[in-house]
C-alpha cells in the first residue's frame, strides 16, 4: 500500500481526511509543521496532503522546507486548502511541483486527485 | 493525227486509271484484310495481276503470286527467297538502286506507283505498271505488295509514238503508225476485258453531257444483260436498285460531278432484273476532266463483290470487325470480349473521348467511359446495354444515354451494341457511338419551336373561339335567365339558366306558352303588357317551378322589330327574388319579435348613439327604472341622471368598445331617479356595430338591482361585526389560556416537585392524580389554543425531516398502558415499506395521530384498536402515506359522520358526558390535514367501529435524520459541564413558579436570585453582573418588557446579558415580540425541563470565558433585528460516516475532536471581535478558517456558509450590524452542530459499552497490542486511533485506564509526542519498555 502523509491543523479534519484515505492507503498524520518534515523524512511517503493555513508554520514554509531536503525533494505536495492559492504556490503548481485542490472536496474528488498523481 | 494520237492517248490514261482503280481496291482489300491469311491468299492467288511480297526486312521476296511468277517466267516458288531486285532491268541504273529508289518512297510516303521496266528470267525487259505499298503481314511481318501490270505494249506504242513525234514522221505514215497502235491498242483493251473478265470487274463511261453510257463485256455479264440486246442508260440501270441503294449511287455520283473527286461505294443491285437474284456491286468512280476543267464524263469500274461480302460475314470474325469499322467510319467504334474489355476503338471514337486508342485497350469500357448516368448517379454495369448484349445478344439501341470523356465531362451519345456470333456462341460486341450533342441541341430548340407555334396556333383558335363564343357564354353564365318571346307569347330562346330558376330545361321551354309557367295573376300582367307593345323593368311575377312550387322572379323586357318595324316580340331578363322575398319577409317578422321584447322586457333598454352618447330609443321598462318618459329621456343630458360618483365607472370599458376591442361589458353603477333617489343598476353594454364599421349605436341595458345592492351591504356589514367577534374572540382565548396555565403551572409544577421528594402513599397516589389531572386540563387548553390558532390561520407548519416509524412507536409507548388498563387490545402493525425519512412537520402528525388514537381508545369498551400504515410512492421523492386508525368501539351514525369534524361537535350531545373532550380534537385533526394538504375520510358503522384514515402527501427526505435525543441525563451532564456556577436572575411575582423554576435551575448547580416584579430586577442587574436573566412577562409594578428595555440601557455590560422571557402567551406574536423589545429567547410555561437546560446551555457562556469576557468591551448585540434560528438538519453524519467507511468509532472521535475543538469557538470569536487587537482579529480569522474547513468536510453546511459570510464581513470591515448579523447566524448554526454533536457523542458512548459488554471473547492479550501502538505513534501513523481503540477494553485497573486515557487525549489532539509517553507510562505498568 502507498503511504501518505496528511498534514492538517485542525485535529478533527485531520481525522476526516484520513479517515477518507485510510482504507486505500497507509496515512501518517500530523498537526505540526516541524514534525511533518520529520516524518516525510523517516517514513519517506509516496505523497504529502498539505493544509496552507496552519498555525506555526503554514504550508508554503513546510513546502519549500521539503524541497530544500535532498531527501523529500522528490515527493510531490498536493496543497488541500480552503484558502486561494497564493501567487508562490500558483508559482509551484505551474513548475508542476505541487498540486492543488480546495478544501472541502468529495472523496471521490480527492481520491481521484491523490490517484492522478501517484 | 495530233487529235487522234490525243483521242488514244486520253484512252490509254483512262484504262490506267481504271487499272489503278483496280488496283487500289485490291490494295485496300489486301490491307484491310492483312491478317487474313487465307482470304489474303486466295485474293492473291486468283489475282489476274502479279503480285509478289518482299520482306522489308531484308528485301526478299517471300511471296509470289501464279500470274506473277508466269509473268516473270519464274515457276512456282521459284522466287521465293530471292532479293527484290531481281525483277527490275538493269537500266542507267542497277536493279538494287532501282530497289532502293522506290524503297525510299515507300518508307516515305507508304506507297508508290509508277512504270518500271521489269526483267524476267530469260532477261526478257518489259513495261509494267506497278502498285506498291507497305502492310504489315501476319506471317511475313512488314512487307512490301506489289502489284504488276504489263504494260508493255502500250509503253512501246507511246514510246514509238513519242519518238515518231519527235522526228516529225509523215502524217501518213503516222496514221498508218497510229492505225497500228490503234490495233494494238484495242489488242491491249481485250487484254484488259480478259484480265477484267478474270477479276470480274467490269468498266464503264459516262458522258456526263449525252448521258450516254457504255459498259464493259465484264459489265453485262455483272449486271446479267445481254450485250447485244441491252441498251444501258442510267435510268434502266438505277430501278433495278433497291432504292436505298439508287439513293447512294446517285447522290455519290453527283457529289462526284461536282466535286471532281472520285468516289467508293457499294450498293445492292438486282442482276438482270431479277428481284431474286440482289448483289453486291462495288462501285469505283472517278469523274474526267475536259481540258478547260469542266467534267466531261465519268469513268469507274463495278465489282461483284456478293460473294466476298456473303464470305466475309461468315468466314473470319476479324474481317467482321473491319466491315464494322469500314461501314462507320465517322462514328466511334469499340469492340468488347466477353469480360467487357476493349479489343479496339477505332481513331475517331478514341478521339471522341478525349483517348489515345492504346490507352482504352484491355481496359473494361464500360467502366471508362459509361461508369455513371449523367446526374452522377452510378451506372451498375450488369444494366449497361454494352453489357447486356453479351448476354441476350440482341442488338440494342440506346440514345438518351451519356459517356464520359477522359477530362471527365461528358456528352449525349447514340449508340448500338451489336453482339459479335461466332458459330451461334456471343464471343463479344462493337458497339457504335456517336456524339448527338448537336442533335440533342436541335431537337430540343425543334421542340420548343413547335411547342411555340402550337401555342400561337392554339391562342389564334382561342381568338377566334372566344369571338364565337364570347356572346353565348355571357349569357349562359349570367345568373338571370335570357328569354325571347313571339308576339303570341310563346318562348322563342331561353338561356341555360332557365333550369335553376323554372325547372325546365331549354328543350322543354323552347315553344311553351309563356303564361303557363306563371301564377295566373302574373300571366294576366304579362299578356297586359304584350298588348301595348311597351317595355317593362322590374316586374314582380309569381313563377310555378316545375316541381309546381312558386318562385319570385323579377323581369325586365323590351319590344323588339324587324326592319320594317313590325312588332316581333320581346327580349328580357328574369331574376329569381324568392330568396329575396323571403328574407324580406322573415325580417318583418323578426323585426315584430324584437320590438315585442324591447318594448317588454322586464329590464331597461335603451339605443344610444355611440359618438354622442344621446339616447335614441329606450323601451317602457327603461322609463320605469328611471322614472322619465320617453320624450324626457330623449332629451335627458347623462350627467343629470347617473350618479357623479359613477359617472366614469365604464369609461374605460366605453373607450374599448368603440375601438372594437371588446363586444359587451357589464357594470355596476348608480343612476338618479327623477324623484333623485340612487337606483342601483346592473349596465350591460353591448355593440350594434360588426368589426371594422365605424360605431355607430350601442345597446344598454339595465337591471335594476337596488334592493339586492342593500341586502349585499348589510351582508357585509354581518361580515365585518362577525370578524371582530371572531377577533375578539381569539384575543379572549389567549387571555383566557394565559389566566388558565399560569395557575395550572403551579398546580403541575408543585405535583412534579412533590413526586420527586417520593412521598408515603396515598400523598403520592393523590400528587399524580393531581399532576395527571393538569395535564388533562393544559391538554385541553392546548386543544383550544391549537384551535383559535388554526382559525385565525396562524398557525404555521414546520418542513424537516422525521421518521414516520418513531412517530408510530411513541403512539404506541403512549397509549399501550391506556389500553391496557381499559382491557382492550391495542394493535400496532409494524409496515417494513415505509420511508425512513419523510419532510413534514412531525409535531403536528403526532398530534393528529394522538387526537385520533386517544379518541379510538376512549370509544372502544372491548375488542381492539389497530394502527396500520400505507405508503404509496408516487415518484422518486415524492408520495404519500396512509394512516388508518381503526377502533371497535361504539361508531358513528351516517349522518353524523359530516358533523363530526366541526368543532364543539360529537357524534352525540350525550357523549360529552359520558366520555369527555372538548370536541376540538376532530376539528383539529381534520385542520391540521388540510394544512397538510392532505385528506382524512372515516368508515364507521354503529357498534361495530370506526376506521379513521388520513392520507397525507409527504415529501422524502435527502438526508437521513439525527434523531434529537432529549436524554435529560446529558442535557443535565452536559449543562452541569459547562454552566456550573453561572448566577441567575429570575424575575417571577407568581412564588410558585419561582419556587419550580428555582428548583430546577439549582438541580444544575446554579446561584439563582430572585426578583418579585420588573422594578427590582432592574435595580437588582445593576448590582450584580448575571450570566442570565429569565423575565416573567406579565408583573405588577414592571411588567418584563418595560424590566428588559431598562436593563439594556443600564451599561454596556447589561446589553449583552441573556435575557429570557417565561411567558404563559404561547402565541407566536407574543414571542416575537419579546424579541423585538431585546429579549434574547423565550420559554413557554408551564416550564419544561429539559427545554430549560437547553436555554441555559444556549445562552450561558462558560465560567472561563465569563471571565475574561469582563475585560471587553464592544457595543452591545443588537437582537431585534434578528430572525430565529431556522430549524434544519445541521450535519449529515451518514456521509461522513460513507466517506470514512462507516467506522462509527472515527465518526465518533472525529466529532469528540470537533467538540473539544470548536465548542468555545463562538466566545472566542466574540471576545476577538470586541478587540481592536489586530492579532486577535487574525486569530479569528484562522479560526473561521479552520471551521469553514471542517464545516465543509462534515458537511454542516449552514455552519460552514455562516462562517464563510462571518469571515468574509469581518475581512472587509464591513459595518458592525452586518457583522453582528453574521455572528448570529453563525452562534446559531455553530449551536446546532454542537448540540447534535454532542447528542451523537452520547448515544454513541451508549452504543459502544454494550458493544464492548457483548463482545467480551475478542479481547487480545495487551502486550503486543501496547507494542503495536508504540511502533504506530512513533511514525505518525492514523491507525494510532484503530489500535488504540483496541487497547482501551484491554486496561484493567483504573489507574491503567487514566492512563490509557491520556494516550486517547493526546491523539485527539495530535500530539504524538504526549502520547508516546503516556503510552510508555502505561506500558510500564506491564512492564514493558520502549527505547526513547
Amino acid at each position: 500500500m502507498r503511504k501518505l502523509l496528511v498534514v492538517d491543523d485542525v485535529p478533527s479534519n485531520l481525522k476526516l481526511i484520513a479517515g477518507m484515505l485510510y482504507s486505500h492507503y497507509n496515512i501518517c498524520i500530523s498537526s505540526k509543521g516541524e514534525e511533518a518534515i520529520k516524518i516525510a523524512i523517516s517514513e519517506k511517503p509516496d505523497l504529502i496532503i498539505l493544509d496552507i493555513v496552519m498555525p506555526d508554520m503554514d504550508g508554503l514554509d513546510i513546502y519549500l522546507s521539503l524541497k530544500e531536503d535532498s531527501l523529500t525533494r522528490n515527493i510531490p505536495v498536493l496543497f488541500y486548502t480552503a484558502k486561494a492559492i497564493t501567487k508562490e504556490i500558483e508559482k509551484e503548481l505551474i513548475d508542476g511541483q505541487a498540486y492543488y485542490i480546495t478544501k472541502p472536496a468529495t472523496k471521490t474528488d480527492l481520491l481521484a486527485m491523490i490517484n492522478s498523481i501517484i | 493525227m495530233t487529235d487522234l494520237l490525243n483521242i488514244n492517248w486520253v484512252y490509254f490514261t483512262t484504262l490506267s486509271t481504271i487499272f489503278l482503280v483496280v488496283l487500289g481496291y485490291l490494295l485496300h482489300l489486301l490491307q484491310k484484310s492483312r491478317k487474313k491469311e487465307a482470304l489474303n491468299r486466295e485474293v492473291m492467288s486468283n489475282m489476274a495481276e502479279g503480285m509478289y511480297l518482299v520482306s522489308l526486312k531484308d528485301a526478299m521476296i517471300v511471296y509470289t503470286n501464279p500470274k506473277f511468277e508466269s509473268m516473270f517466267g519464274y515457276d512456282a516458288g521459284e522466287m521465293i527467297g530471292q532479293h527484290v531486285s531481281i525483277v527490275n532491268a538493269p537500266t542507267n541504273k542497277s536493279p538494287q538502286d532501282t530497289a532502293k529508289e522506290i524503297m525510299v518512297v515507300l518508307i516515305k510516303d507508304g506507297e508508290w506507283h509508277g512504270e518500271v521496266e521489269n526483267i524476267k528470267k530469260d532477261g526478257t525487259r518489259f513495261w509494267c505498271y506497278a502498285n506498291v505499298s507497305i502492310f504489315n503481314h501476319s506471317q511475313y511481318g512488314d512487307v512490301i505488295i506489289s502489284v504488276h501490270t504489263d504494260i508493255n505494249e502500250i509503253k512501246l506504242a507511246k514510246l514509238k509514238i513519242d519518238t515518231k513525234e519527235k522526228e516529225k514522221q509523215h502524217v501518213t505514215a503516222l496514221l498508218e503508225e497510229n492505225k497500228q497502235v490503234t490495233k494494238k491498242l484495242l489488242n491491249s483493251q481485250k487484254l484488259l476485258e480478259q484480265a477484267q473478265s478474270l477479276a470480274r470487274i467490269g468498266h464503264w463511261t459516262l458522258d456526263c453531257i449525252t448521258e450516254e453510257v457504255t459498259w464493259s463485256k465484264e459489265c453485262y455479264r455483272i449486271f446479267g444483260r445481254n450485250i447485244e440486246t441491252w441498251k444501258p442508260s442510267l435510268n434502266n440501270f438505277y430501278q433495278d436498285m433497291p432504292e436505298k441503294d439508287r439513293y447512294s449511287l446517285i447522290t455519290a455520283n453527283q457529289k462526284a460531278l461536282k466535286s471532281g473527286n472520285s468516289f467508293n461505294l457499294d450498293c445492292r443491285y438486282f442482276r438482270g432484273s431479277n428481284r431474286n437474284d440482289l448483289r453486291w456491286l462495288k462501285f469505283v468512280n472517278k469523274a474526267e476532266h475536259s481540258r478547260d476543267g469542266l467534267i466531261v464524263r465519268m469513268v469507274g469500274t463495278v465489282q461483284d463483290i456478293t460473294e466476298e461480302k456473303q464470305a466475309s460475314q461468315t468466314i473470319n470474325k476479324l474481317h467482321n470487325f473491319n466491315r464494322l469499322i469500314l461501314n462507320s467510319v465517322g462514328e466511334g467504334i469499340y469492340g468488347i470480349d466477353l469480360d467487357g474489355k476493349t479489343t479496339f476503338i477505332n481513331p475517331a471514337g478514341a478521339a471522341m473521348l478525349g483517348w489515345k486508342p492504346e490507352e482504352l485497350m484491355g481496359k473494361v469500357q464500360h467502366d471508362v467511359i459509361h461508369h455513371h448516368f449523367q446526374d452522377g448517379s452510378l451506372y451498375p454495369r450488369v444494366d449497361c446495354p454494352t453489357y447486356t448484349v453479351l448476354k441476350g445478344g440482341e442488338v440494342q439501341f440506346v440514345d438518351n444515354e451519356f459517356f464520359w470523356r477522359k477530362d471527365g465531362s461528358n456528352f449525349p451519345v447514340e449508340y448500338t451494341c451489336n453482339p459479335i456470333i461466332e458459330d451461334g456462341v456471343i464471343k463479344g460486341s462493337v458497339v457504335t457511338f456517336r456524339d448527338i450533342t448537336i442533335r440533342k441541341k436541335v431537337e430540343k430548340n425543334h421542340w420548343e419551336l413547335s411547342l411555340k407555334l402550337e401555342k400561337l396556333v392554339e391562342e389564334r383558335n382561342k381568338d377566334l373561339t372566344d369571338n364565337k363564343q364570347r356572346y353565348q357564354n355571357l349569357v349562359e353564365s349570367l345568373s338571370d335567365w335570357i328569354w325571347e318571346i313571339n308576339t303570341q307569347g310563346n318562348i322563342t330562346y331561353s338561356s341555360p339558366q332557365a333550369f335553376s330558376i323554372t325547372g325546365y330545361t331549354v328543350d322543354e321551354l323552347i315553344g311553351v306558352e309563356c303564361s303557363s309557367i306563371v301564377s295566373k295573376e302574373s300571366s294576366q300582367i304579362i299578356s297586359g303588357f304584350l298588348d301595348k307593345c311597351l317595355p317593362f323593368n322590374g316586374l314582380e311575377l309569381q313563377q310555378i317551378h316545375k316541381d309546381g312550387s312558386v318562385n319570385y322572379i323579377e323581369i325586365n323586357g323590351q319590344p323588339f322589330f324587324d326592319h320594317d318595324g313590325i312588332f316581333q316580340g320581346f327580349r328580357g331578363i328574369a331574376r329569381d327574388i324568392t330568396a329575396r322575398i323571403k328574407t324580406q319577409k322573415e325580417l318583418q317578422k323578426s323585426e315584430k319579435m324584437f320590438r315585442a321584447i324591447f318594448e317588454q322586457a322586464a329590464v331597461g333598454v335603451v339605443q344610444v348613439e355611440s359618438k354622442t352618447g344621446n339616447i335614441v330609443q329606450a323601451n317602457q321598462k327603461y322609463c320605469d327604472i328611471v322614472g322619465y318618459n320617453i320624450k324626457e329621456i330623449k332629451q335627458l343630458a347623462p350627467q343629470k341622471h347617473i350618479h357623479p360618483d359613477d359617472y366614469d365607472v365604464d369609461k374605460e370599458n366605453m373607450t374599448l368598445l368603440l375601438a372594437g376591442k371588446i363586444n359587451h361589458f357589464s357594470q355596476e353603477k348608480r343612476y338618479y331617479h327623477k324623484d333623485k333617489s340612487i337606483i342601483w343598476v346592473n349596465k350591460s353594454v353591448s355593440r350594434l356595430w360588426t368589426s371594422g364599421e365605424e360605431p355607430n349605436f350601442h345597446l344598454s341595458i339595465i337591471e335594476d338591482i337596488t334592493e339586492r345592492k342593500l341586502m349585499e351591504e348589510k351582508l357585509h356589514q354581518a361580515m365585518l361585526n362577525a370578524q371582530t367577534a371572531s377577533d375578539t374572540k381569539s384575543a379572549f382565548l389567549a387571555t383566557i389560556s394565559h389566566e388558565i396555565r399560569t395557575p395550572l403551572a403551579g398546580i403541575l409544577g408543585m405535583s412534579e416537585l412533590l413526586i420527586s421528594k417520593k412521598p408515603q402513599d396515598p400523598i403520592l397516589s393523590y400528587a399524580k392524580t393531581i399532576e395527571r389531572s393538569g395535564k388533562i386540563l393544559l391538554a385541553i387548553i392546548n386543544d383550544v389554543l391549537d384551535f383559535s390558532k388554526i382559525e385565525a390561520g396562524k398557525l404555521e407548519l414546520e418542513s424537516i425531516p422525521f421518521s414516520p416509524k418513531t412517530i408510530l412507536e411513541d403512539i404506541q409507548n403512549l397509549f399501550y398502558e391506556s389500553a391496557v388498563k381499559k382491557n382492550i387490545k391495542f394493535n400496532y402493525v409494524e409496515n417494513t415499506t415505509l420511508p425512513y425519512t419523510l419532510i413534514g412537520d412531525p409535531t403536528r402528525l403526532q398530534q393528529i395521530l394522538m387526537n385520533l388514537t386517544s379518541n379510538a381508545i376512549k370509544f372502544t369498551s372491548h375488542g381492539k384498536v389497530t394502527i396500520f400504515t400505507k405508503w404509496t410512492s408516487l415518484g422518486e421523492s415524492y408520495g404519500e402515506i396512509e394512516f388508518h386508525v381503526k377502533d371497535e368501539g361504539i361508531g358513528i351514525p351516517k349522518s353524523k359522520i359530516r358533523e363530526l369534524f366541526l368543532p364543539f361537535e360529537q357524534s352525540d350531545n350525550t357523549t360529552t358526558r359520558k366520555f369527555g373532550g372538548t370536541g376540538l380534537g376532530l376539528a383539529i385533526v381534520k385542520n391540521l390535514v388540510n394544512l397538510m394538504k392532505g385528506r382524512v375520510d372515516v368508515y364507521s358503522r354503529p357498534n361495530e367501529g370506526s376506521d379513521f384514515q388520513i392520507v397525507i402527501p409527504s415529501k422524502l427526505s435527502s438526508q437521513p435524520l439525527i434523531e434529537l435525543n432529549s436524554n435529560s441525563d446529558f442535557v443535565t451532564n452536559v449543562v452541569q459541564e459547562q454552566i456550573a456556577g453561572a448566577k441567575v436572575l429570575l424575575v417571577e411575582d407568581n412564588t410558585t413558579i419561582q419556587m419550580i423554576v428555582s428548583e430546577f435551575l439549582k438541580e444544575v448547580g446554579l446561584d439563582v436570585d430572585h426578583a418579585i416584579n420588573g422594578l427590582k430586577a432592574v435595580e437588582m442587574s445593576n448590582k450584580i453582573e448575571y450570566d442570565i436573566i429569565f423575565m416573567d412577562i406579565q408583573m405588577p409594578e414592571m411588567d418584563g418588557y418595560e424590566a428588559t428595555q431598562l436593563i439594556r440601557k443600564q451599561n454596556i455590560k447589561s446589553k449583552k446579558i441573556p435575557i429570557i422571557a417565561l411567558t404563559a402567551h404561547a402565541m407566536i406574536e407574543e414571542r416575537e415580540k419579546c424579541l423585538a423589545i431585546g429579549m434574547n429567547d423565550h420559554l413557554s410555561k408551564p416550564i419544561d425541563k429539559n427545554q430549560l437546560y437547553f436555554i441555559l446551555s444556549k445562552w450561558i457562556k462558560s465560567k472561563k470565558l465569563s471571565i475574561t469576557s469582563q475585560d471587553t468591551k464592544g457595543d452591545a448585540v443588537k437582537w431585534d433585528s434578528h430572525k430565529l434560528p431556522k430549524t434544519t438538519p445541521s450535519f449529515n453524519v451518514s456521509n461522513i460516516l460513507k466517506d470514512i467507511n462507516g467506522n462509527r468509532s472515527l465518526l465518533h472521535s472525529i466529532l469528540h475532536s470537533f467538540y473539544k475543538d470548536f465548542s468555545n469557538s463562538v466566545n472566542e470569536v466574540k471576545n476577538c471581535l470586541n478587540s481592536t487587537n489586530n492579532e486577535n482579529i487574525i486569530h479569528i480569522q484562522k479560526l473561521l478558517h479552520s471551521i469553514k474547513g471542517v464545516a465543509g468536510t462534515i458537511y454542516a453546511y449552514h455552519l460552514y456558509d455562516s462562517t464563510d459570510t462571518l469571515k468574509k464581513a469581518i475581512q472587509k470591515g464591513e459595518d458592525k450590524e452586518q457583522v453582528q448579523r453574521a455572528l448570529y447566524d453563525f452562534e446559531n448554526s455553530m449551536g446546532q452542530v454542537l448540540i447534535m454533536v454532542s447528542n451523537i457523542l452520547t448515544t454513541e458512548k451508549k452504543k459502544e459499552r454494550i458493544n464492548n459488554k457483548e463482545d467480551p471473547f475478542c479481547l487480545r492479550s495487551i502486550e503486543p497490542v501496547l507494542i503495536e501502538l508504540n511502533g504506530l505513534i512513533a511514525s505518525n501513523d492514523f491507525n494510532s486511533f484503530k489500535c488504540y481503540e483496541e487497547l482501551k477494553p484491554l486496561v484493567q485497573t483504573k489507574r491503567d485506564a487514566h492512563d490509557c486515557q491520556m494516550i486517547g487525549d493526546c491523539l485527539d489532539q495530535m500530539d504524538f509526542v504526549g502520547a508516546k509517553s503516556a503510552l510508555g507510562k502505561l506500558a510500564a505498568a506491564y512492564d514493558i519498555h520502549f527505547k526513547k
